[in-house]
């Protein structure tokens, strides 16, 4: 199956479910569960469950597009299901049978994975699915989200497209996966993975990145002062970027990235703590 | 009629790591609950996968044994009016407890006369308490981690899902985080197929082996499938599975029914360290090695599967090309680590960080490679210049792409590469034996070189870990700073290490750089208590380990010697004489604050008892100085020399005031006590710490 039928079949397949379909957030951020609607969507009691592929930046993965397994960007697909319905093994099981990668032909294998940001202060239980010894998801169940104790808990499926669609098209290089019938990956991505990769390792400006980060911190904090915590978490999350180039660049010693994560995490804190005061009636506050 | 019960919690995937700790608690809890209830059966098994934990209870009772009660109620006096009547109070009470008030008995307290209600408490039936047991056994589990996933927030490992609950034929109804009790048993998730009918708890087992995709949930049974199924597959490719117990029960933790695959693996893998691969195949892949009768490896590899598939060949391919890319990843580390050579992997060490405030794993190296040559002073200069290379690269291989990859081939890989660039055959020997012993009771470093430096590396950790403030407690040891001591001590007596334990301390934390608030004070303690551990292990008793402590000037061999000659000498009359007087000597000078005596001044003593008692000392001394001290026999002498103190000891004691008024001759006599004590504690043992009979 090419790579636009991958991201359509789960679409329609979670659609079917009920799941709201919602756009990339256009943000740079490392993981799926940066995006706001996963973020803020497992604090508070309202029930959610909503979709999306989300394009994740990890600036010191890339490899100028050189490496078969390597990339700078990649493409998860989000799956936010809260509260978890008790028959949320299955509905994934049946989503790859959805992608003609039936679990009855291959070996399906839950390896315990618990995820945790120490980033933005979350941590879930759950494991990393392999198929034929290949990992393609991530299944989370949320427990903590900004330092905040879950209830409901918010069940999280990340699928790995790229992996997914190396898999179901068996092909050992990343570039070669066909995005359609006619166009490879590597024609939509390789030039974008060679430029990054320049931009990340040799010609960001170290000073320029701090400065950024200690604008968009100081923005952050005083954007949740005004209860304005959506732009406010932007900020936080241009924070969390631009570290990440940061450490690609070779800027971070030791203490200084505990400290930056620290700060990172309590902004935020600070966003979801706007978040809940907002989305929580009165009497429960 | 006795039945047997059955419970089984159907979860999602449990963690492999958890299943046998949470069955043997299953089994525990089961029957401490049981036990509780007063209720009476023949057996608790339990088995499961990581999708069911299960319990059986062989020939449960139908009913909970009767107890007798006693109950106090009002005092006795109240038992009838003064018209001979039963009083209200004492018909009420009879009452509460089922009695009538004729049948309350008098018992005598310390409080008077009360009135007791002896009765029977009719056990209950077992069908009623089921549901309230099976509940509390969930309930009782506890596991390395929880989660919550419903609304009731019960702490589990993973989801229950379902619940299987029978007492013989019928449903034990119950109800916990959301889920009911049913008849039915879940059967492999990925087969999706429909719940399993349960009639009776015997039915379980036979129930799930006879489905078409079957469920081994006996561990026992799908543990020796497994292994019938790897050597069989294996044999047919003409050689033998590497049957890793540990990886053996990994497998059987994540697999209902595990199923073997052989495929190929390029022979160009082969190159490859072995212990590499092997690393490869168990920790990144959980695959079974193939190797020959004489343990090479084959260009084979063996995977486990869940269940039958109608698809083994596309699976097949599937594990293929992850190993092979996994190796592949291997190989670009491994090969990048030659290229980039050791020398360039110590430089990378400067951007290690080892202790804040203790430098970096380059500092840590430099210290070592001194404390190493520090130890093989004595060695021929091949032999140091070979124990220095070897130090100078112990660490390297921690800059290694391959060991950021597989940390447990630390020291390993070191050896490999060391080997790759023709050091010499000790040196790279000894990098390979580095991390070694890794356990308290494991192999020790064979090699001279190998031992040296691994004793450096431990002695430099533990004294860098308490200069921090990192000392263990408790069940606190996150630096593993025992098993490093252990080791430390143990290589030391396995190569006769001819420096004391105390000048090897010393020495590793005059290397260290200065740091406030250092704990290093305890580290002679820390590591004196391993040693006494190997010597408790050789019989040899408290008291006599408490004796030698003092002897700071030997070493361990020595001490050993000593400790195994006194354990003996403690049946001989005149040492035993010796050693009490010497707890005289000993609690005379405790009590001195000032133990500035000067010389024993021969012109002062005025008793004969004193200045027998010097002259002994004095001959002792004399001869001690040619005495050769290398055997348990020598010792045995020297005690004997000792003993020759008793008498004149006793004498000196009965006769001689040492606390007398004129100063010159209590410090005098003072110092003639304090010698005998100095020579004990320096020379031969501190007698006045053993326990005499």
């Amino acid at each position: 199956m090419n790579f636009q039928d991958i991201i359509h079949t789960l679409e329609n397949y979670w659609k079917k479910q009920g799941c709201l379909i919602v756009q990339p957030y256009d943000l740079e951020k490392g993981a799926g569960t940066f995006n706001p609607a996963t973020f803020f969507g497992s604090l508070t009691e309202k029930p959610t469950s909503c979709c999306y592929v989300e394009p994740s930046r990890r600036p010191a993965d890339g490899r100028y597009g050189d490496n078969p397994n390597r990339l700078g960007k990649f493409h998860q697909f989000q799956v936010i299901l809260k509260p978890a319905p008790a028959n949320v093994q299955k509905l994934y099981l049946d989503s790859l049978k959805a992608l003609d990668l039936d679990p009855k032909k291959h070996d399906v294998r839950w390896i315990e994975d618990d995820w945790q940001s120490p980033t933005l202060g979350a941590s879930g239980v759950g494991w990393e699915v392999w198929l034929d010894g290949m990992e393609i998801t991530q299944f989370t169940y949320f427990q903590i989200m900004a330092g905040y104790t879950l209830k409901p808990i918010t069940a999280e499926i990340t699928y790995g497209l790229e992996r997914i669609a190396m898999f179901s098209q068996k092909k050992d290089n990343v570039f070669d996966v066909m995005w359609n019938d006619t166009t490879t990956y590597g024609e939509m991505v390789k030039e974008s993975e060679r430029q990054f990769s320049h931009y990340h390792f040799e010609q960001a400006d170290i000073e320029n990145l701090r400065r950024y980060v200690a604008e968009n911190e100081e923005e952050c904090k005083k954007l949740c002062k005004l209860g304005l915590y959506l732009p406010a978490y932007d900020c936080a999350m241009k924070v969390s970027h631009y570290f990440n180039i940061l450490e690609a660049r070779g800027a971070i010693s030791v203490s200084d990235r505990t400290n930056i994560i620290t700060k990172i995490r309590s902004l935020a804190k600070l966003c979801a703590q706007e978040y809940v005061k907002a989305n929580t009636p009165e009497e429960k506050l | 009629m006795n039945k047997t019960a059955l419970l089984a919690i159907e979860t999602e995937h449990l963690p492999a790591r958890f299943l046998f700790g949470a069955l043997e608690q299953l089994k525990n809890n089961t029957e401490n609950i049981l036990k509780e209830h007063n209720l009476e059966y023949s057996a608790v098994n339990t088995f499961g996968t990581y999708r069911r934990l299960v319990v059986e209870i062989k020939e449960l009772t139908a009913k909970a044994a009767d107890i007798q009660k006693e109950v106090k109620g009002p005092p006795a006096a109240l038992l009838k009016d003064k018209e001979g009547n039963y009083t209200k109070q004492a018909e009420g009470f009879a009452q509460k407890n089922g009695l009538k008030a004729q049948d309350l008995v008098i018992v005598e307290t310390p409080k008077g006369p009360f009135l007791y209600a002896k009765c029977v408490v009719k056990g209950q039936e077992t069908k009623n308490l089921l549901p309230q047991i099976f509940e509390n056994i969930i309930r009782s589990l506890v596991f390395p981690k929880n989660m919550v996933w419903e609304d009731s927030c019960l702490h589990f490992a993973r989801p229950i899902r379902n619940i299987v609950a029978l007492y013989g034929d019928k449903l034990v109804k119950f109800e916990i985080a959301g889920v009911k009790s049913t008849k039915t048993s879940l059967p492999m998730l990925s087969f999706g197929a429909k719940p399993v009918k349960i009639d009776k708890p015997e039915d379980y087992i036979p129930a799930l082996r006879n489905l078409e995709q079957p469920i081994l949930a006996d561990i026992e049974e799908r543990k020796q499938t497994l292994i019938k199924a790897l050597n069989s597959v294996a044999s047919k490719l003409g050689y033998q599975a590497d049957l890793d117990e540990d990886l053996i029960n990994e497998t059987i933790s994540f697999t209902e029914h595990p199923v073997v695959l052989s495929g190929d693996m390029d022979i160009k893998f082969l190159k490859l360290p072995k212990e590499l691969i092997t690393n490869v195949f168990k920790k990144q892949l959980r695959m079974f090695p193939v190797v020959d009768n004489k343990g090479n490896l084959q260009p084979h590899f063996l995977a486990v599967r869940d269940g039958i598939s109608v698809n083994q060949d596309e699976v097949r391919h599937g594990f293929k090309n992850v190993m092979t890319a996994r190796l592949t990843d291997a190989v670009f580390f491994f090969e990048n680590d030659i290229k980039t050579g050791l020398d360039k992997m110590a430089e990378k060490l400067a951007t290690i960080n080892f202790i804040d405030g203790l430098g970096n794993m380059a500092q840590k190296t430099k210290r070592v490679e001194e404390l190493s040559l520090f130890i093989a002073a004595n060695q021929p200069k091949e032999a140091k210049e070979n124990i220095q290379k070897a130090a100078k690269y112990c660490y390297a291989d921690l800059a290694s792409s391959v060991v950021y990859e597989f940390s447990e081939l630390q020291g390993y890989m070191g050896g490999v590469y060391a080997g790759k660039e023709n050091f010499p055959k000790d040196s790279a020997v000894g990098i390979g034996e580095f991390y070694l012993p890794l356990s308290a009771s494991s192999a020790l470093p064979k090699t001279l070189c190998g031992a040296i430096v691994s004793l450096a590396g431990k002695l430099d950790s533990l004294s860098a870990n308490f200069a921090a403030g990192q000392v263990p407690s408790g069940s606190q040891d996150p630096f593993a700073l025992r098993r490093q001591a252990m080791g430390a001590v143990r290589i030391i007596l396995d190569k006769n290490i001819a420096i004391p334990l105390n000048e090897l301390i010393d020495k590793a934390i005059e290397l260290l750089p200065k740091i406030e608030n250092s704990r290093t004070a305890e580290l002679f303690d820390f590591m004196w208590q391993r040693f006494a551990l190997l010597l408790e292990q050789e019989q040899i008793t408290p008291d006599v380990i408490e004796a030698i402590k003092p002897l700071k000037n030997k070493t361990l061999n020595q001490l050993v010697i000593i400790a195994k000659a006194l354990n003996n000498a403690k049946n001989s009359q005149a040492l035993m004489q010796a050693a009490q007087a010497t707890k005289r000597i000993s609690n005379i000078l405790k009590k001195v604050e000032e133990k500035t005596f000067g010389d024993i001044k021969e012109n002062l003593f005025s008793c004969n008892q004193e200045k027998v008692l010097y002259n002994t000392l004095k001959d002792i001394n004399a001869q001690m100085i040619g005495q050769k001290l290398e055997q348990e026999k020598d010792y045995k002498e020297v005690f004997n020399l000792f003993s020759t103190l008793a008498g004149p000891l006793e004498d000196f004691f009965k006769e001689v005031m040492v606390n007398v008024p004129q100063i010159e001759i209590k410090n005098n006599r003072l110092a003639l006590l304090d010698a005998i004590q100095s020579l004990l504690s320096k020379q031969i043992a501190d007698l006045s710490k053993l326990q005499i009979k």
